[in-house]
């Protein structure tokens, strides 16, 4: 098995990676982040995608997600790094656009590139998300926001491994703002909350809002750069043309992800992270 | 128009859609994806007053039901069918149920989220007795009266298919009709009979007419225009109240598989499910005559799909959903004319890559069979299922299932040379002539095989497996009375403590009182209908699951019925008895049924009738058809489970049918 045309660690050579951005948006939302990581996989295997296997009794594809959005959650801002076998055929900058079509409806992807060899893998550098989260009007929000935003320290009760515990959510806040009334009668607060931090559920329990009425969207993951902060991959960010020889593939001095042989799991499935930066904030350079 | 994919909320097109009612509750229960739909191949079908609409409902879980074959087969062939639509249901879990009821959601689909009331029909398939308080459940959710004399033209209708259906009886009051036997073809002839309804106007006291007009389709059972009368506790008769209504209901029965392809897009969950893989139907019915065994008898006689058909609905299938596993099904898949031929054309196709997993469910209990199963599983050879169903050979002779040890053994060293360290056994406990020395004789085959297993492997786990039997309509076991629980336990427990101290031996048990229940639905006659009725009302849902069952709900319904669980489930019957079921036909003669009871108390089996002549059990002549096999010679080797020497290949009474013998 290992022999395989997938089995590119039988020749002793490191795979290509792959990063791909994507959406999940509309009743895809209630489908939990493990069963994204086998929407992959199957897409991958319609689209005939050569990818690189795992060795071992039970070889699985190289595939490594980042932080899980949790169930019920949207996003325009998910990522997910697939180890291709060197002698896929497929044509790189066509693959974007095969894959959506061989994904379920609401999943889609808007950008892939080829990282550079030994770039971090996603759970090993990204610090923080951006989070929209749309809740019903309610008397009070803005001063209880402000009041938060003005503690070093805010303990609620939340749920761990089916448990309640106090947990101090103010650390994981990086920032936060909300805007009233903008549409329809509704309220968004716009949030950046730390990568293992503090989860945009309890940030809205804090807040004296219900989960359950809001409407939770990831807008933008964060890593660091140079300094600042950068998306892991920008919008709208495509493979290269063919025929890029020789210099490094675009985009790839972005990122540096790195594959080590036990990242392939999809992550512990009630995915707790969330992060974000404050306001849709700069972009480190690129467009 | 259809609408194919698409499972974005905000693209539902139908202004009858209650997903906005739906979305809100999602967020409050457990595996929200239960709910949504959205899943490879499924369709959001246009509603129009020229469609009849049907909502196939699966009533259990969504992960349970969703991979249902009978049930996908019929999405497609009506989705198919210019004068009809179909949209799918799965019984809500409790929490779910909880919210609906909480906050007026009616029982919906999952794929356009209309409200069963959008429907003209709700057809449930029924696979197991214990979903019956689930139909009831689903029924009530969909906003139609529990009992069929209290509904109104306003009311979908409610149909019933699957194999629970071969005795219809103990639902008989909530299902308006039934379906017996295979639906492919029926489905049409119904959504003619239903359209001329809806086009109609559905108007006062059509209701009647409809379901009159219904039980002339053949394999149309509906109960209300059947009279039921008893003689105390015995029913007397069951006779139709009108001359243009038949007095038996003959089952349906396609002629040739490979006419019917499906399902050509099998649909793939987007959340976990049992069986989650591609299925691939190679054949239907079986030969084995195993006589405990319900399947096998009523889906006589065994059509086979061409190999040429199989391998390209495999490949097809494969490319198409992204599965790397595909399991060829049947009753009893190693019987395949060239199954071998099959499993190696599968896993040595390019396009698969080698990455392809290939399964067999229900294995046979020989060498050859372990032999395909090396093939299959080159790789992960984890564990290995087989049935011998009886501890001796007496008591298989019984039940006819033909084993001997050496197939047994020869097939359980075969897999421990082979690789594979643990092996399960099925048996069943409470059968017929059984002693405690049959009993026994699990424990004792159980602990050969994993002392075979020794030679081979330190880790060796032999698991023995036991259930209860529950006698079932439509078998040589229908007179048989049911063993009791407290008889079940008690060979539950002499099966633990002779198995205690054996190395590599496991046991395993399911609940005598399941057993016990499933049992009253099993044969019960329209009087159970109220026990039904009683259970779901005390809350008793998913008795399937072990969490949600209680045998008291059970019990407490018969007694206030005023019914004799004695009566109904352990008592034997007589050859003379009215049975519930007289009057529904899976083609097998009564007078066959009853000399193959009679020869199962003799302890004589009866061989396998592909390879032997016509035991004319009516299957195959009362429908003018045959076994539709491929090939004509037995595989060399064994006795391939049957009892008989076939090491020398053999001659086949069967009459070839030429459509799937050219594969």
């Amino acid at each position: 098995m290992s022999s395989s045309a997938l089995g590119v660690q039988a020749a002793g050579v490191s795979p290509r990676v792959a990063r791909f951005r994507y959406n999940k948006l509309g009743k895809i939302r209630f489908t939990s982040h493990r069963d994204v990581g086998r929407m992959w996989e199957r897409a991958l295997r319609k689209i005939s995608l050569a990818v690189a296997y795992t060795s071992g009794f039970s070889p699985r594809p190289r595939i490594a997600f980042g932080f899980a959005l949790p169930t019920g959650a949207e996003s325009v801002a998910e990522y997910v790094d697939i180890a291709l076998a060197l002698d896929q055929a497929h044509e790189l900058s066509e693959i974007p656009a095969q894959l959506t079509p061989a994904l379920p409806d609401g999943l889609e992807v808007t950008g892939g590139v080829i990282l550079e060899a030994g770039s971090p893998a996603l759970q090993a550098s990204v610090t923080s998300s951006t989070w929209h989260l749309t809740v019903p009007p309610s008397a009070g929000l803005a001063e209880r926001l402000h009041a938060l935003l003005a503690e070093t320290s805010f303990e609620i009760e939340v749920e761990r491994k089916g448990s309640s515990v106090l947990a101090d959510i103010r650390p994981g806040v990086l920032a936060a703002e909300l805007n009233d009334g903008q549409m329809n009668d509704e309220s968004v607060i716009t949030c950046d909350l730390s990568a293992k931090g503090t989860r945009p559920g309890d940030f809205l329990r804090a807040l004296g809002a219900d989960p359950l009425e809001a409407r939770i969207l990831r807008t933008q993951q964060w890593i660091d750069h140079e300094g600042g902060r950068a998306e892991p991959l920008a919008p709208g960010a495509y493979f290269a043309p063919p025929d890029t020889s020789g210099g490094p593939e675009p985009f790839a001095e972005v990122v540096k992800t790195v594959f080590r042989e036990d990242s392939i799991d999809v992550g512990p499935e009630p995915v707790p992270v969330f992060a974000a930066a404050p306001s849709p904030a700069r972009h480190a350079g690129r467009t | 128009m259809q609408a194919t994919g698409g499972g974005g909320g905000r693209r539902l097109g139908s202004e009858m859609s209650i997903w906005p009612t739906v979305e809100p509750l999602l967020g409050r229960v457990q595996k929200p994806a239960r709910y949504i739909g959205g899943e490879d191949g499924f369709v959001i079908p246009t509603h129009s007053p020229s469609k009849v609409a049907w909502l196939l409902v699966y009533p259990d879980a969504y992960e349970v039901g969703l991979p249902n074959q009978g049930l996908q087969i019929l999405y497609e062939i009506l989705n198919e069918r210019p004068d009809a639509l179909a949209e799918r249901a799965y019984a809500p879990w409790l929490d779910m149920e909880q919210q609906m009821r909480s906050n007026g959601v009616p029982l919906f689909s999952v794929d356009g989220h209309q409200p069963a009331s959008a429907f003209d029909l709700v057809a449930f398939n029924l696979s197991a007795e214990l979903v019956y308080t689930n139909l009831l459940n689903c029924i009530d959710l969909a906003g139609v009266p529990v009992r069929s004399k209290d509904r109104r033209p306003e009311h979908p209708l409610i149909a019933a298919g699957g194999h629970c259906t071969f005795n219809p009886e103990p639902v008989a009051d909530f299902v308006d009709f039934f379906v017996i036997g295979d639906g492919e073809e029926v489905v049409a002839e119904i959504t003619t009979v239903i359209g001329d309804w809806k086009r109609s106007g559905r108007t006062e006291g059509s209701r009647e007419n409809v379901l009159r007009e219904l039980s002339k389709v053949p394999g149309v059972y509906v109960p209300s225009m059947y009279e039921v009368e008893y003689e105390g506790p015995a029913l007397k008769a069951v006779t139709p109240r009108y001359p243009d209504v038949p007095a038996t209901v003959e089952k349906r029965t396609i002629a040739d598989l490979a006419a019917w392809p499906y399902p050509k897009s099998q649909l793939v969950p987007l959340t976990e499910v049992v069986h989650d893989r591609l299925n691939v139907e190679i054949f239907r019915g079986c030969t084995r005559g195993c006589r405990f065994c319900q399947a096998g008898m009523i889906t006589r006689p065994v059509r086979e799909r061409p190999a040429a058909q199989v391998r390209q609905m495999v490949s097809d299938g494969l490319a198409r959903t992204g599965y790397d596993e595909v399991s060829l099904t049947s009753l009893s898949s190693a019987d395949y004319s060239g199954i071998d031929d099959v499993v190696k054309g599968i896993i040595d196709d390019p396009a698969c890559s080698g990455q392809v997993g290939v399964s067999l469910p229900s294995l046979r209990v020989d060498a050859f069979t372990v032999g395909i199963a090396a093939e299959i599983q080159r790789v992960r050879r984890t564990g290995l299922t087989f049935a011998p169903e009886g501890g001796t050979w007496r008591l298989r002779q019984v039940i006819s299932k033909l084993i001997r040890e050496e197939d047994l053994y020869g097939a359980v060293e075969s897999a421990f040379s082979q690789g594979w360290q643990r092996v399960k056994l099925y048996f069943l406990i409470g059968l017929p002539t059984e002693t405690m020395e049959d009993v026994e004789g699990i424990a004792e085959l159980a602990r050969n095989c994993a002392a075979l297993g020794r030679t081979h492997t330190k880790k060796v786990s032999v698991t023995a497996s036991v259930g209860g039997f529950v006698p079932k309509p439509q078998t040589p076991f229908q007179w048989f009375g049911q063993d009791t629980v407290g008889s079940l336990k008690s060979k539950v427990g002499r099966l633990r403590d002779v198995t205690k101290r054996d190395r590599g031996v496991n046991l395993r048990w399911h609940d005598p009182q399941a057993t016990l229940a499933e049992g009253i639905a099993s044969r019960g006659d329209r009087r159970i209908g109220t026990v039904i009725e009683d259970v779901w009302r005390s809350g008793g849902t998913f008795q399937e699951w072990g969490e949600y069952f209680d045998i008291a709900r059970w019990e407490g319904a018969m007694e206030r019925a005023g019914l004799s669980i004695d009566w109904y489930v352990h008592r034997d019957r007589d050859e003379s008895e009215v049975l519930p079921w007289d009057h529904i036909s899976a083609g097998l003669h009564k007078d066959f049924l009853w000399g193959d009871w009679q020869d199962a108390l003799a302890a004589a089996g009866t061989e396998d009738c592909r390879w032997t002549p016509c035991y004319d059990c009516g299957a195959c002549t009362g429908f003018g058809i045959e076994h539709v096999v491929a090939s004509n010679v037995p595989p060399a080797g064994g006795s391939q489970g049957t009892g008989q020497d076939l090491s020398t290949g053999g001659s086949v009474p069967v009459r070839l049918l030429t459509k799937a013998g050219a594969s």
